[in-house]
């Protein structure tokens, strides 16, 4: 697989139990993944680093997922973002979207629901022969 | 409770009886209702993180912690129900709750709290959930003993609790603690250590403690053929994450030990946790001596005639996919260093897991325990074995047939010890996770040419209920027949998941069904023995047929033609999942809220102390508020007597109606007719009920022993005033319904609303109790419960008590669901009489669905109406 036709993508959860279950199994669909549990951290690898798809949590210490969103979108707007987050209401569903959020995920979600959502944000992307 | 002293007692009855009296039944009602939402939500959760134990989900601690609390929250309000319903009757609900709660709460906290526990724990009561209190070692050796065919060393943890108590508390604490602080304050290690090891050995074991370990040991001694010749193993075992490793060799470890001798060796192991070179140990790496404690093993020493260790992947030469066994005559204690010269056998590890290889060498001395006194010796061996192979065949297939099962069940290639005793029996020592990290990169190809080669038989289908791959050769099962004849490592296919497959699930790889509920009883079992297993493919049965060799995905959901090896390789890289500190809170976490001990409404044990989990607390209650709605006094109560009324049916039951919508205020009277009926639940209900040939007319002849085991029931059970007993209630309000029935002996219930709302739909149906013996009871159950998975209910059952489930179903499917139980009820009210042989079971099973579909035509046409 070529690195440049691989899906780049950063996973963002202050929970390591996610980005650790998370990884391998993007891994193993042939994306590549960098996994952070910092949100000061993620950001400032964004800053260096083109990524065609964020994976974040909301709800998280320093920098929250929101923010996190608004800079990675300001930064590079053609970036998909993901959001999941286990405190999902109306008003953080309807914020995300209006910040551009590809896909919303409540948090337990499976990895069916998970790869579905990347699978859009690859096609979005036009990646993969579209 | 301590408080309620005599008076305080009387105090309360007094005012009970005052209350209860003036109780308004709206308002008992109105708190009963409350109380069964409380009840589904509860049990709804609870399914909901039992599912959460498959590996399909991400969830975090967030959703651990929140779910916890939604859970406890509605138990706690199903008692504040109660205690509304009947103030004060069931007040000591409240500190067995406490307790419970207590528990989970520092199980969140996720702090190293000693749980309470007892000094002593038989391996046979051990499991993972345990780990804190018997350490890891004790508690790996607790699990293999619960796998059916594997035998370990009888034995007992000595555990942390027991360690506080002696080390941590009292006077000894102070002492232990004096000599650390001058440690910490410059004093030399070996100094302080000396010092320290010698005071633990010269500790007067309490007699409690001493007085536990001697029963443990002579409970050993009374299973063991080795009297007077019986020896114990003492060792330490870790508590903590990483301690298993870092820690190792660091303690003291003492064979041969007489049973007189257990005292000290205890003492002497547990000193070792002051050695110098483990107190360097912790200061280095940052760990508080308030976390150093220690659980101790004592195991029954295994006469061995030969020991061995065998890897269940050669992680040397990983590309040969085989395992490793080495094995020598006598003890092994050397054997794991490598100091000691042993046979090799190379094994295949694809099915049918031939030998493909073995280097025998040449051994000259043997490893035995000293006769009298402790310790081992090396002796010479006897010239005639010194160049034998140390295994036998048979010997060896026994080996890989286990060291394939450990690997499959703790999903990760396995280094396991083990002994052949003198019985030439095998004996497994302990089975750990293998180090294979070296070895990985080799093992693993690109995952995107994984399967070449290999046809996709089913991808994407079907519902995962454990996710893991599973290599083997398919076995439909059609019948009990087939399945009793399923071979061990095959992969289960069949049409239905039927909880019947548990008993063979242990020496299955995988397991697939065209249909299926992931949360039923099978999906749970095969989440404990953590087996691959994907439900509702559809089409499993019409493509895999017995014999074909395949490869279950269950995490992908895909199934290839052929063994497919490396993808178990490519599974082993990433921590097993069961592994992770996450899934380990949420089992520990369960085991005090899902398991249901609580079974018996007429036991004498059915009482709030009995409640060990919140989902006895919450059948605790909910039997509780039943019956304090069925057994109302409808002959005082001014509100009842006004509002209730008879409704008349085709079949002969007495069973009273409250409709809330019919004759709000104002009272109304005389007999109710089916066509008079609102509520649009209720008359489904009533209709299933009266399906033509469902209701027994003839009476069933009950034979003695039915009848004496269903006076002792009745006389239990109703112990209140016989006027009101067996009252057949039902009570609806608009869209919802609660009727409560006692047909024959038994006792069903069925809470449901139906709107055109869906998301708010539900059907919650209980049932319960009966005439004849618990044989016939169950057989019962499993009858109902058959019946209920076949109409979509979502299942749980113990026993008798059967508790089917539906949520979020359309109206129009509500109302059939709920035509379907009034069926069930009618059918099911003397069954259980007939229900003398096992075969019987299924048949009932089949007329019920034949007379259901004679009359569906009908039904469709009443429904429609609504």
């Amino acid at each position: 697989m070529e690195s440049n036709e691989q899906l780049r993508i950063l996973v963002l959860d202050d929970e390591p139990i996610v980005t650790k279950r998370l990884k391998p199994i993007l891994m193993q669909k042939g994306y590549y993944v960098e996994t952070f549990v910092k949100s000061s951290e993620a950001l400032e690898r964004f800053r260096t680093h083109p990524f065609d798809l964020v994976i974040t949590d909301l709800k998280m210490e320093g920098i929250d997922g929101m923010e996190f969103l608004s800079e990675v979108k300001d930064m590079k707007p053609e970036t998909e973002v993901i959001v999941i987050t286990g405190f999902a209401t109306m008003e953080t569903a309807k914020e995300s979207f209006r910040k551009g959020v590809l896909d919303f995920l409540a948090k337990p979600f499976t990895f069916g629901e998970l790869l579905a959502a990347v699978a859009k944000a690859e096609e979005r992307r036009g990646i993969g022969g579209a | 409770m301590k408080y309620t002293t005599g008076l305080q007692r009387f105090w309360n009855k007094l005012q009970f009886m005052e209350r209860r009296s003036t109780l308004p039944f709206p308002h008992t009602f109105e708190h009963f209702r409350k109380l069964i939402k409380e009840n589904n939500r509860a049990l709804e959760i609870m399914a909901d993180m039992g599912a959460k134990m498959g590996g399909e989900f991400v969830f975090d601690r967030t959703y651990i912690a929140s779910s916890t609390e939604k859970v406890a929250e509605s138990v706690y309000t199903m008692i504040y129900h109660l205690d509304c319903m009947v103030p004060g009757k069931f007040h000591s609900l409240f500190p067995v709750y406490n307790r419970i709660r207590a528990d989970l709460d520092s199980e969140l906290s996720g702090e190293l709290v000693i749980p309470e526990g007892d000094d002593i724990i038989g391996y046979e009561h051990i499991d993972d959930t345990l780990a804190t209190l018997v350490g890891g070692k004790n508690g790996n050796l607790g699990v293999l003993t619960s796998l059916f065919d594997i035998r370990v060393p009888r034995g007992f943890a000595i555990t942390t609790h027991c360690f506080d108590k002696l080390l941590r508390q009292g006077e000894n604490g102070e002492r232990v603690r004096n000599i650390l602080q001058q440690w910490e304050e410059g004093r030399p290690t070996v100094d302080a250590s000396r010092e320290l090891e010698q005071f633990i050995c010269g500790v007067t074991l309490p007699r409690s403690i001493s007085k536990s370990i001697s029963r443990a040991v002579a409970a050993i001694s009374s299973h063991s053929h080795r009297k007077e010749d019986l020896r114990f193993v003492v060792r330490s075992s870790a508590i903590g994450e990483d301690s298993e490793h870092s820690f190792a060799g660091q303690y003291e470890s003492l064979l041969n030990v007489t049973p007189s001798e257990v005292c000290d060796a205890y003492l002497q192991v547990v000193a070792s946790l002051y050695s110098p070179r483990a107190m360097e140990y912790r200061r280095r790496n940052n760990i508080r001596e308030s976390e150093a404690v220690m659980a101790v093993g004592v195991q029954e020493m295994i006469a061995a005639r030969v020991s061995g260790v065998v890897y269940s992947l050669n992680a040397f030469e990983p590309k040969k996919d085989q395992l490793l066994i080495a094995s020598t005559f006598g003890l092994g204690a050397d054997l794991v260093g490598g100091k000691q010269p042993a046979d090799q056998f190379h094994v295949s590890r694809k099915p049918p897991y031939e030998i493909v290889g073995m280097d025998l060498v040449h051994k000259s001395t043997i490893i035995k325990r000293r006769k009298n006194g402790n310790g081992v010796r090396t002796l010479a061996l006897n010239s005639r074995l010194r160049d034998r192979p140390s295994l036998q065949v048979a010997e060896i297939r026994k080996i890989v047939d286990t060291a394939m099962r450990l690997e499959k069940y703790f999903r990760h290639p396995q280094d396991i010890e083990f002994a052949i005793d003198e019985n030439n029996s095998l004996v497994i020592l302990q089975s750990r996770l293998l180090n294979i990290e070296q070895s990985a990169p080799t093992l693993i190809c690109d995952f995107s040419e994984l399967g070449e080669g290999f046809p996709l038989l089913l991808d994407g289908v079907g519902d995962v209920v454990h996710e893991g791959v599973g290599i083997g050769i398919v076995h439909n099962v059609r019948s009990e027949e087939e399945l009793d004849v399923t071979p061990q490592g095959a992969i289960l296919v069949a049409h239905f998941s039927s909880p019947s497959f548990a008993r063979v699930l242990q020496r299955v790889n995988g397991v697939i069904t065209d249909i299926g509920s992931p949360i039923g009883h099978l999906s749970t079992i095969a989440r404990e023995y953590r087996i691959p297993m994907l439900i509702n493919t559809q089409q499993a049965t019409k493509i895999l047929k017995t014999g074909m060799e395949i490869t279950l995905d269950a995490k992908e959901r895909r199934v290839y033609g052929g063994l497919l090896s490396e993808l178990c390789y490519y599974q082993f890289v990433e921590e097993p999942f069961e592994q992770t500190y996450e899934f380990r809170v949420l089992r520990r976490l369960l085991k005090k809220i899902n398991p249901l001990t609580l079974v018996d409404p007429a036991a004498s044990s059915f009482k709030p102390e009995s409640c060990k989990t919140l989902h006895d607390l919450i059948r605790f209650v909910h039997e509780k508020s039943v019956e304090v709605l069925v057994e109302s006094n409808f002959a005082n109560d001014g509100f009842l007597k006004t509002h209730s009324r008879t409704l008349q049916l085709d079949i002969p039951l007495d069973l009273t109606v409250i409709d809330f919508g019919l004759c709000r205020g104002k009272g109304c009277s005389g007999p109710l007719t089916l066509e008079s009926v609102k509520s649009a639940p209720l008359q489904a209900f009533a209709k299933g009920m009266c399906i033509e040939g469902l209701w027994e007319r003839t009476p069933v002849e009950v034979d003695m022993k039915s009848f004496m085991s269903s006076m002792t029931k009745t006389f239990t059970t109703n112990a209140a005033d016989p006027r009101f007993v067996g009252q057949n209630l039902a009570v609806t309000a608009g869209d919802y319904m609660n009727v409560s029935l006692r047909l024959g002996y038994h006792f069903s219930m069925i809470d449901s609303i139906c709107s055109e709302r869906a998301m708010e739909n539900y059907v919650y149906f209980r049932f319960f109790g009966g005439v004849t013996d618990p044989k016939r009871r169950s057989r019962r159950g499993r009858m109902i419960r058959q019946i209920l998975i076949a109409h979509d209910f979502m299942v749980a059952s113990k026993g008798d008590l059967v508790v089917g489930r539906i949520k979020g179903a359309s109206l129009h499917a509500t109302l059939e669901k709920i035509g379907i139980l009034g069926a069930l009820v009618s059918f099911t009210r003397q069954l259980d009489v007939k229900l003398v042989n096992e075969a019987l079971v299924s048949q009932y099973v089949e007329r019920f669905a034949q007379i259901k579909a004679q009359s569906s035509p009908a039904e469709e046409v009443a429904y429609g109406k609504q």
